[in-house]
C-alpha cells in the first residue's frame, strides 16, 4: 500500500458492487430469521403508514433505521456523524449482496417489515415500485436535494440517486495488436486472446452491451432479444477467463488479463498505474447505471430516513464520500473526464416481471 | 553342532536402543525340527530376540543365518519364517478359512490346492469346518489354533511362538501345550518358543534357553537346567530354589568342597570355574530337604514359619540360623507353624554356583516369580 | 432388602419421568432449527411466485420441480456431484497417506501434527480460499514453485480454471478426510501389519490387503465429510473458478438472493437434500456391512 500514489486512493476503497459479495454470507443467518418472519409475520406489514409523510416534523429523532446497503458504500463517517447529531436515532446498516440487479429488491419485497431503507439501482427501484413497496421521500422537505443534478433526479423518481458510473472497454494496448472501438471488435477480438478477457459478473451490465452490440437496447424486454444476448455471450465465454466483481482492473495492470468490460471509475484509477492501458466508450452505446437510496413502503421511521438520506447529500458528506469511493457523481463534483456519462450510455431501467424473469435465466445459462 | 544342520544360527548379536542394552552378545544355535523355548523376566530381552529372528527388528551386531542363510536385511516377508503372535494377530475382515489362506494367497497357490490345504491344517489344529467363520466369533483358544493353523499352513522352516498361551486361563493353557507338542511332532517343523512360563517350557520342550537382562544365562535341556543351573538367577527363575553361602576350600574339576557355618563342611557339584577361597552360593531344591526331629542328624535346625497345603505336596518355610528355607515334602509327615523342627538334604541335591553378583539371589527370584 | 429394592424402582421411575425433561432442549433445538426449516422448506417448493410482487402463493404446483428437469439445472446437478465425487476421491488420495503416517507417529509429534491438520480450521473459509487467488495467481509462489521445478515455464495461467477449483476444494475440505481416517487407521492394530508381512506380504499389498479394508469405516465417513459439503459448495467455484461454472449451490444461492424466486430454490433445495440423503444411506449401508470389523 506504501507505494500507491496520494492521488489514487483507489485500490483501498471497496469496488462499486459490494464487494466483498461473501460477506453476505454473514446474512445468510439473517435470510433464514427473515424467512421464518415472513411467514409468521405476514400481518404487522399491514400496519398502516398514512401519517409517515406527515411525520417531518421539528421534535427529536428517536429510533433505528435499517438500512439493506452495499458494505461499506457510504460516506466514512457520515452515520457516526448522523447519530452523534440525532443522539435518539440509530441506522443500522445490514449487508447486501447485490450481484444481480433483481436481487436487494426482491429481498425486500419478500419481506419488507424487515427494512426501512435500501441501496438499489434504478433497475430495482423500479422493481421495487412496480410492486407497491416504495416509500417516497419528500424531497421538498429535503434541502440539500436541489444539488442533485436533475438528469439524475429524473432517473431515480421517488428515491434519491447517490452515484452513477458506465460499463465500457477496457484492454491492453501494448498487449492487444487489434484495435478496440466498438463492442463489435470487442466481441471478435476476445477469441483471439483465450483466457484474457474478465467480464464483469453483475447479469444486466453484461447482457446489456451485448444487446448493444447487436443494435437493441440495453433495456430491451424482448424474449428473443434476450436470448440473442446470451447467445452472444456465451459465444465468447470459452475465451473468458473469469466473471468477477472484485480487481478487475487490477488483472489489466499485472497483466494477466489484456480485456475487460469494466467499471469506468476502476478503470481510470488502473490507468493511472498503467498508461498502457485504454478505455473505450463505444459509440453505439454502453450500459450505465443510476444508484441510490430507497425508503421501503411500511417504515416506522421515515423522518430518520428522509433527515438521514439528506445529510449524506450535505456538502461536507457527499464530497467526503465521493472522494473515497472515487465514483461518478450525481451532484456534478468535478470529476476526471471519462467520469462523465457519454450521451450514448443507456441507463437500466426496470424491465417488468417477464423480461426480468427472462434475464435471470439467461444468466443462469451463461454461467453454468 | 553342524551349521548345515542348524535351523537357526544367532553369532554375537547384540541390540541396542540408545543407551539400553536389550540383547547382549547373544550366540545361540537351534537345530533342525527342534522345539525350543526361550524363556526370562519381562523385559530380559527373549520378545526383541524373536523379532530380530522373524525380521521385525534387525541386530545392532552380529550375524542370523536359517539353514546358513544370512537373514540380516532380509525383510520378514521374504523369510522362511512364521510367527504366532501373543494376540493371534488374526485379520478381522477375513473369515477363518481366509485367515489361513492369507499367506497361500501371496504365493499365488491354485485355488483348489489352497481349499485343501487350509482343510487339512484345519484339521490338525482341531477346528475342522470352521472355514466360513469369522475369527470373533471364536474363542480365545480356538483363535490361537487359527493363528497357529495360518503360520503352519505355509511349512516354514522356522516357526516363532510369541507367548501364544498368555491370554488363556490355566486349563486351557495345559490342553493347548499337549496339542502344541503334538502338532510339533507331526510337522516336524522347528518351533522357537517364547514364554515367561518356565513349566510351559519345560513341558514342551527339547531344550531351554534362560535369558535375564538381555544375556543368554544358560541353554540345556529342561532335566539340566534344573538340576545344573549355570547361575543363581536360573536356578531362581526354573523353580524356587534356596541359597546358602558358603566359602569354597577345594576345587577338583566341578567337585567342590565347600564349607558354611553350622552345617560344616559339604561336598558337592557345581558349574565350571568357582575359584577356590572365593564365596559361592549353594543351591539345594525344595523337594530335596527333609525335615526331621531337630538335634538327631538335623544338618540345621529352625523354626516352622509358614505351612501351605498343596493336596499332593505341603510347602513349608522355615527360619533358621542360615536364612529361611523352602521346603516341598510329600505331605506325608506333618508338623504345625511355629513347632521347632531340623532340616537337611544329601549332599547330592547340593549344586554350586558362582555368587550372584549385582542384585542379590533372593530379589531376582522374586522379580522372577512375579514377572 | 425390599427397602433398597423399592428406592431402586422409585429411581428408576424417577430417570423415566426425567427422560423427556432432560432431553427438552435438545428435541426443541432440532424441531425449531431443522425440522420446522425443512418443513416450511417443502412447503415453499410447492408455492408459486407473483413475479411483479414477489409474493408467495402457497398450493401443490409441482412446476417448480418440472422446471428442475431443464438441462441446464440437471447439467449443474450432475457437475456439482461429480466435482463432489471427485474432491472427495483426491482427497482420499492425499489425506489417506498423511492420515496413515500421523496414525503411526507417537505421542507429542502426533499430536502436534493433528494441530497442523485442523489449524486452517480457524481461518475463515473465505479468507482461506482468497489467500489461494493469491498463491494461484500468474507471478504467484505457486507458479514460481512450479517452474523453479521446471514444470511450466512462463504464465501458467493456473488461476480460474477447473484445476484451480479443485486445488481450492482439497485443501478447504482435506481435513474432513484426514480425521475420520485417522481414527480408523489410528484402530488398526500393528501387529496386524506385522503378521501380515511374516506371513509373506510385502509392503504394498500389506496396505491394499490389510490395512485398507479395515480403515472402510474411515474411509467412507471422510468422504461422506467431504463430499457433501462439496456438492453443495459454491464459493469456492465462485472464487478459483472465476466464477464460470456454476454448481448446484450457486443456483440455490441465486434464487434466494438475486432472483428472489423462493419456491424455485426451495425445490431446488428439496432435490438437492433428497440427493444428499441418498449418498448417506448408501454410506451407512456400507459401513454396516463391514459392521464386524468396527
Amino acid at each position: 500500500m506504501s507505494e500507491q500514489s496520494p492521488r489514487s486512493p483507489l485500490d483501498s476503497r471497496p469496488s462499486r458492487r459490494g464487494l466483498f459479495k461473501f460477506r453476505a454470507l454473514a446474512v445468510g443467518a439473517f435470510s433464514v430469521a427473515s424467512l421464518l418472519a415472513a411467514c409468521g409475520g405476514a400481518g404487522s406489514s399491514a400496519t398502516s403508514t398514512t401519517g409517515a409523510a406527515t411525520q417531518t416534523s421539528t421534535g427529536p429523532l428517536t429510533g433505528e433505521v435499517k438500512f439493506l446497503n452495499l458494505t461499506d458504500w457510504i460516506g466514512p463517517h457520515t452515520v457516526e456523524d448522523f447519530q452523534s447529531k440525532n443522539p435518539g436515532a440509530t441506522i443500522t446498516q445490514i449487508a447486501e449482496d447485490m450481484t444481480s440487479s433483481s436481487g436487494p429488491a426482491a429481498v425486500v419485497i419478500q419481506n419488507p417489515s424487515a427494512y426501512d431503507m435500501v441501496f438499489l439501482d434504478a433497475s430495482g427501484l423500479g422493481q421495487l415500485t412496480a410492486a407497491g413497496q416504495v416509500q417516497p421521500y419528500d424531497t421538498a422537505a429535503m434541502p440539500n436535494y436541489s444539488a442533485i443534478l436533475p438528469v439524475f433526479q429524473k432517473a431515480f423518481p421517488q428515491g434519491v440517486p447517490l452515484d452513477t458510473g458506465q460499463i465500457g472497454i477496457a484492454y491492453r494496448k501494448d498487449k492487444v495488436s487489434e484495435k478496440i472501438a466498438t463492442w463489435k471488435d470487442f466481441w471478435s477480438v476476445v477469441p483471439k486472446y483465450p483466457g484474457k478477457t474478465i467480464l464483469i459478473d453483475y447479469d444486466r451490465d453484461v447482457i446489456g452491451n451485448a444487446l448493444i452490440m447487436l443494435g437493441y437496447s440495453a433495456n430491451s424486454t424482448n424474449t428473443d432479444e434476450i436470448n440473442k444476448a446470451k447467445d452472444a455471450v456465451l459465444a465468447i465465454k470459452p475465451a473468458v477467463q473469469a466473471f468477477k466483481v472484485l480487481d478487475i482492473a487490477k488483472s489489466l495492470v499485472d497483466g494477466s488479463a489484456y480485456m475487460t468490460m469494466g467499471y469506468d471509475f476502476e478503470t481510470a484509477a488502473a490507468m493511472e498505474k498503467n498508461p498502457n492501458i485504454a478505455w473505450v466508450a463505444p459509440p453505439e452505446g454502453l450500459v450505465a447505471y443510476v444508484e441510490g437510496w430507497v425508503a421501503v413502503k411500511g417504515t416506522q421511521h421515515m423522518d430518520i430516513a428522509q433527515s438521514f438520506t439528506d445529510f449524506q447529500h450535505s456538502p461536507d458528506q457527499y464530497k467526503s464520500f465521493v472522494d473515497t469511493m472515487g465514483v461518478p457523481n450525481v451532484q456534478g463534483l468535478k470529476q476526471p473526464p471519462i467520469m462523465d456519462p457519454v450521451p450514448q450510455a443507456q441507463f437500466l431501467q426496470y424491465l417488468g416481471p417477464e423480461a426480468t424473469q427472462a434475464v435471470a435465466d439467461a444468466w443462469t445459462q451463461i454461467k453454468s | 553342532m553342524n551349521d548345515s544342520k542348524c535351523a537357526i544360527s544367532l553369532r554375537e548379536v547384540n541390540r541396542t536402543f540408545d543407551d539400553f542394552v536389550a540383547v547382549r552378545d547373544l550366540s545361540l544355535n537351534i537345530a533342525d525340527g527342534e522345539f525350543f523355548s526361550l524363556i526370562g523376566p519381562s523385559g530380559c530381552g527373549k520378545t526383541t530376540t524373536l523379532r530380530m529372528l522373524a525380521g521385525l527388528d534387525s541386530p545392532t551386531s552380529g550375524s542370523i543365518e536359517v539353514h546358513g542363510k544370512d537373514m540380516v536385511g532380509v525383510p520378514p516377508y521374504r523369510r522362511p519364517i512364521n510367527t504366532v503372535f501373543q494376540n493371534y494377530a488374526l485379520f478381522p475382515h477375513l473369515t477363518v478359512g481366509e485367515n489361513v489362506a492369507f499367506g497361500l494367497r501371496e504365493r499365488k497357490t491354485e485355488r483348489r490346492e489352497m481349499a485343501r490345504r487350509v482343510g487339512e491344517i484345519l484339521e490338525l489344529v482341531h477346528l475342522p469346518g470352521k472355514e466360513k467363520r469369522r475369527p470373533r466369533e471364536l474363542s480365545g483358544g480356538q483363535q490361537q489354533r487359527v493363528a497357529l493353523a495360518r503360520a503352519l499352513v505355509l511349512k516354514p522352516e522356522v516357526l516363532l511362538l510369541d507367548e501364544p498361551l498368555g491370554a488363556l486361563d490355566l486349563k486351557l493353557r495345559r490342553s493347548m501345550q499337549g496339542l502344541m507338542k503334538e502338532i510339533q511332532r507331526e510337522v516336524g517343523i522347528t518351533f522357537v518358543y517364547v514364554t515367561h512360563d518356565q513349566e510351559e517350557a519345560f513341558s514342551m520342550s527339547s531344550r531351554i534357553g534362560i535369558m535375564n537382562r538381555g544375556i543368554l544365562e544358560q541353554v540345556d535341556t529342561p532335566q539340566a537346567v534344573y538340576r545344573r543351573p549355570a547361575s543363581a538367577f536360573v536356578a531362581d527363575f526354573v523353580g524356587a530354589s534356596n541359597h546358602v553361602t558358603v566359602e569354597v576350600l577345594s576345587v577338583a574339576g566341578t567337585r567342590y568342597r565347600v564349607a558354611a557355618p553350622t552345617i560344616g563342611t559339604v561336598d558337592c557339584d557345581g558349574v565350571d570355574g568357582i575359584a577356590s577361597g572365593s564365596t559361592a552360593a549353594m543351591v539345594v531344591r525344595p523337594e530335596l530337604i527333609s525335615i526331621v526331629d531337630s538335634g538327631t542328624g538335623a544338618s540345621l535346625s529352625g523354626t516352622i514359619r509358614d505351612v501351605s497345603y498343596n493336596g499332593p505336596t505341603v510347602d513349608y518355610l522355615v527360619e533358621t540360623g542360615l536364612g529361611t528355607f523352602a521346603i516341598k515334602t510329600d505331605g506325608q509327615r506333618l508338623a504345625s507353624i511355629d513347632s521347632s523342627v531340623g532340616i537337611t538334604w544329601p549332599a547330592s541335591a547340593c549344586w554350586l554356583v558362582p555368587m550372584p553378583s549385582e542384585l542379590s539371589a533372593n530379589e531376582t527370584s522374586e522379580e522372577a516369580t512375579s514377572a | 432388602m425390599t427397602d433398597s429394592s423399592s428406592a431402586g424402582a422409585a429411581r428408576q421411575r424417577a430417570g423415566r419421568t426425567l427422560r423427556w425433561p432432560l432431553a427438552a432442549p435438545t428435541l426443541i433445538v432440532w424441531a425449531t432449527l431443522f425440522a420446522v426449516p425443512v418443513a416450511l422448506l417443502i412447503l415453499f417448493s410447492f408455492g408459486r411466485i407473483d413475479p411483479s410482487t414477489y409474493k408467495v402463493s402457497f398450493g401443490w404446483t409441482f412446476s417448480n420441480y418440472s422446471k428442475l428437469l431443464e438441462p441446464v439445472y440437471a447439467s449443474m446437478l450432475v457437475r456439482s456431484l461429480l466435482i463432489a465425487v471427485a474432491s472427495a476421491f483426491i482427497c482420499l488420495l492425499v489425506g489417506f497417506p498423511t492420515a496413515y503416517f500421523i496414525s503411526r507417529c507417537q505421542g507429542r509429534l502426533q499430536q502436534l501434527l493433528l494441530l497442523a491438520v485442523i489449524i486452517p480450521f480457524w481461518v475463515s473459509f473465505i479468507v482461506r480460499t482468497y489467500a489461494w487467488v493469491s498463491l494461484l495467481r500468474n507471478g504467484g509462489p505457486v507458479e514460481a514453485l512450479l517452474r523453479g521445478l521446471h514444470i511450466g515455464s512462463g504464465a501458467l495461467d493456473i488461476l480460474y480454471t477447473p484445476g484451480s477449483v479443485m486445488v481450492g476444494m482439497v485443501v478447504n475440505y482435506l481435513p474432513l478426510m484426514i480425521l475420520p481416517l485417522f481414527v480408523a487407521l489410528e484402530r488398526v492394530d500393528p501387529s496386524l501389519e506385522f503378521a501380515a508381512a511374516d506371513l509373506g506380504t510385502p509392503p504394498r499389498r500389506v496396505l491394499t490387503r490389510v490395512v485398507l479394508p479395515l480403515s472402510v469405516p474411515g474411509v467412507v465417513a471422510g468422504v461422506v465429510l467431504v463430499a457433501i459439503p462439496a456438492a453443495g459448495e459454491y464459493v469456492v467455484p465462485a472464487i478459483l473458478g472465476g466464477g464460470k461454472t456454476s454448481m448446484f449451490g450457486n443456483v440455490i444461492f441465486d434464487q434466494f438472493t438475486k432472483t428472489g424466486n423462493y419456491p424455485f430454490g426451495a425445490a431446488l433445495a428439496v432435490v438437492f437434500i433428497a440427493f444428499l440423503m441418498l449418498a448417506l444411506v448408501l454410506a451407512r449401508v456400507a459401513i454396516g456391512s463391514r459392521e464386524d470389523v468396527v
